[in-house]
């Protein structure tokens, strides 16, 4: 067998019902209703609906081992392309063919029975699997082990946290021996050592020779992970390769940057009774009027906001990450460095950070913005604030083409006779 | 560790044929009890009282019948005291009602199941369906002492009861595939069913006997109505009474059988919008 997957011209539409009323006839008496009032008027006409082709001429082949990283935005099909590899959803036509036990995962929570306990729901995804009962025992002690829930085995898992469902849930899929393994998005959930031992064991599964298919939002994740990346927009494939080709046309693709926001109404600016944010920008330093600053130039982070309480002792943390998520490093301005030291009066506030030039590397860049009050408390969170991107520095001497890494600091060597 | 039965699946936009969702159940029984086992622990697990309503609910309709039947309007049972009479059709009329009842709720039920994960669909009724069996074990645990109390032993003729629950047992697997199927789409339907039900009793000799109805209307309930047949069947082997014509038998069985083809026909064609509508 040369393939563990083969797609052949897959397609899947939806149909979306469009009736007079703008609601969604799923009562029998009124679907019976509408079609009567239908033929007293003397016309028996079909039910409109609009078509949504979710996926279509959809064709790709994964060999026995291979780990493919399915990415696109929200609704470009990779999540029905999964569920249709899972046989949840029957495509619309083309055809796909598979070679082996398929074992999926699909969002937080699988088959799980809410009422059945954490064991029992073991034993059931087993069989839903396709494993016999004896099968199963030889693993359960795994399974149990990875996913750290022992405590709670004969609880049933209605009364589990988000987080251990999600472990047990990724525990069964990944130990239960499907040749196969199909996994959307699990990893949004559970904390990060948790993400890393899932990503860890995908890997092996891999090594083991069985195949993963993994769609995720998270390109680290997929670059660790994935042999060959699957780029899904409007439903057809926009490009097939390496994860880290993809991973460049995906996040070229998207040359929006969003450099400055502002809130002039407090009432629905971002914030709470005693903050409000008014206005983030970024800008190259001392006014040189470019919006997209050198790798050598500095650039000044900006924050207006109104403080609406005597002596509130708020602190900004600006949180600097890659185009991919990844964090590169935060700074925190907070007036009470010193803890419990100098706090704001009411009023109008701006505060600034200045990232010096030679610091960060050409690309693309994000800022969240976290704003707690003293150093414990954040209260408010607010991620893809700004998008800004450093162009490389053409007019530096020794500038030689692109330099990968997270920042390109200009650091001064000495090279000295031993 | 490698294992050898690597299936080789096809996805395709067309049925899978008879012949091949056959094969599929089959091949998938350990699945099939596990989900008979998760139905039957969940109906006990949730209320303290589990076991006691399973003997209640057809007792309590027994009663019901038995004042108002064999007390007020005194229908003649020929030898045969009245609670007894309609609690032994209560017992085998409440395998089909039961199973009708969890089989046409068992998709919407387990919609978490269906939108996440693959399996034979049918093994939900199915499941449901046949996780009524424990019941009437434990029905039976209560008719057959009382029957002996009350005069009745047993009795060799007894091993006809097992024929008897093959109907019924059909009956629920096919039309409670048929209504779970539709239960998707018109989730009102759910309320309507168990009205059906509630109609469908009173046209099976369960508590009057054949007897006094007309002869017209007679061979209607016996030909026309497949539980007519099973509930006279399992009166014979449990008090002895007369055993049913045999063609009634057979036309029962052959109109269960057109009905579980039928509720699975329906069942296997709408199948691959389940997702879709959930």
């Amino acid at each position: 067998m040369g393939f563990a997957i083969s797609v052949q011209d897959l397609a899947k539409r939806y149909l979306i019902r469009r009736s007079p009323n703008g609601k969604y006839g799923t009562d029998l008496a009124d679907d019976l209703a509408a079609r009567l009032s239908e033929l007293v008027r003397g016309r028996w006409r079909k039910a409109e609906y609009d078509d949504f082709w979710a996926l279509r001429g959809v064709e790709f082949t994964v060999a026995p081992g291979e780990v493919l990283g399915l990415v696109g935005r929200n609704g470009a099909g990779k999540s029905t392309l999964l569920k249709i590899l899972a046989r949840v959803v029957r495509p619309t036509s083309g055809e796909a063919l598979m070679h082996g036990r398929v074992g999926s995962l699909l969002e937080v929570g699988t088959g799980f029975h809410q009422d059945l306990t954490g064991r029992e729901n073991v034993y059931l995804a087993g069989a839903i699997l396709g494993l016999t009962r004896r099968e199963i025992q030889t693993r359960f002690e795994e399974i149990v082990e990875f996913s750290g829930v022992t405590k709670f085995l004969d609880t049933p898992v209605k009364r589990y946290s988000s987080g251990m469902y999600a472990r047990l849930a990724f525990a069964v899929a990944a130990h239960l021996e499907a040749d196969i393994l199909l996994v959307d998005e699990v990893l949004a959930v559970g904390d990060a050592a948790f993400q890393r031992k899932c990503l860890g064991k995908m890997g092996d599964v891999a090594k083991q020779g069985r195949t993963v298919v993994f769609v995720s939002h998270s390109m680290p994740a997929v670059q660790s992970l994935c042999t060959r990346c699957l780029w899904l927009q409007d439903g057809v494939i926009r490009m097939d390769g390496t994860a880290r080709e993809v991973a460049d046309a995906y996040f070229g693709s998207n040359s929006e940057t969003c450099t400055q926001m502002s809130w002039p109404d407090p009432a629905s600016a971002p914030g709470d009774r005693e903050f409000k944010l008014g206005s983030v920008s970024v800008r190259t330093s001392e006014g040189q009027g470019s919006n997209e600053p050198s790798t050598s130039e500095a650039i000044d982070l900006s924050f207006g906001f109104w403080n609406l309480k005597d002596g509130n002792p708020i602190a900004l943390h600006a949180v600097i990450l890659s185009d991919e998520g990844t964090p590169l490093f935060r700074v925190v301005a907070s007036p009470d460095v010193p803890a419990g030291g100098q706090a704001l009066a009411k009023g109008a506030w701006t505060a600034r950070v200045r990232i010096p030039g030679h610091f960060l590397n050409c690309g693309f860049h994000r800022v969240q913005l976290q704003v707690s009050r003293g150093r414990q408390e954040v209260f408010l969170t607010l991620d893809n604030l700004l998008r800004f991107q450093m162009r490389e520095d053409r007019d530096d001497p020794v500038w030689s083409g692109y330099w990968p890494g997270a920042i390109l600091p200009s650091l001064e060597w000495s090279v000295v006779p031993a | 560790m490698t294992i050898d039965r690597k299936p080789q699946i096809r996805i395709r936009a067309k049925d899978p044929g008879f012949l091949e969702t056959v094969l599929e159940l089959l091949l998938s029984l350990e699945l099939l009890s596990v989900l008979i086992q998760r139905q039957i622990k969940m109906r006990y697990a949730q209320t303290a009282f589990g076991t006691f309503w399973i003997v209640i609910q057809p007792l309590l309709s027994a009663v019901l019948y038995t004042l108002v039947f064999g007390l007020f309007v005194r229908v003649p049972t020929a030898g045969v005291p009245y609670v007894l009479f309609s609690y032994s059709g209560m017992v085998i009329w409440t395998v089909f009602a039961q199973g009708f009842d969890r089989a046409g709720i068992s998709l919407v039920q387990d919609e978490r199941l269906i939108t996440k994960t693959y399996f034979p669909r049918l093994h939900l009724p199915l499941s449901a369906a046949l996780s009524v069996a424990p019941d009437l074990g434990i029905s039976l645990l209560l008719l057959l002492p009382v029957a002996w109390l009350l005069g009745f032993p047993p009795h060799p003729r007894l091993l006809w009861a097992f024929p008897s629950f093959i109907v019924p047992f059909l009956l629920a697997i096919g039309s409670g595939s048929l209504v779970a199927s539709l239960n998707i789409r018109w989730r009102d339907l759910r309320q309507a069913a168990p009205f059906l039900v509630q109609i469908f009793v009173w046209a099976t000799p369960v508590a009057y006997p054949l007897e006094v109805v007309p002869v017209g209307w007679r061979n209607v309930l016996l030909y026309g109505n497949p539980m007519t047949a099973p509930v006279l069947l399992f009166r014979y082997a449990v008090l002895g009474t007369p055993f049913p014509p045999i063609s009634a038998i057979w036309i029962s069985f052959g109109l269960s059988v057109a009905l579980l083809l039928f509720g699975t026909t329906v069942f296997r064609s709408v199948e691959k919008t389940f997702a879709d509508y959930i």
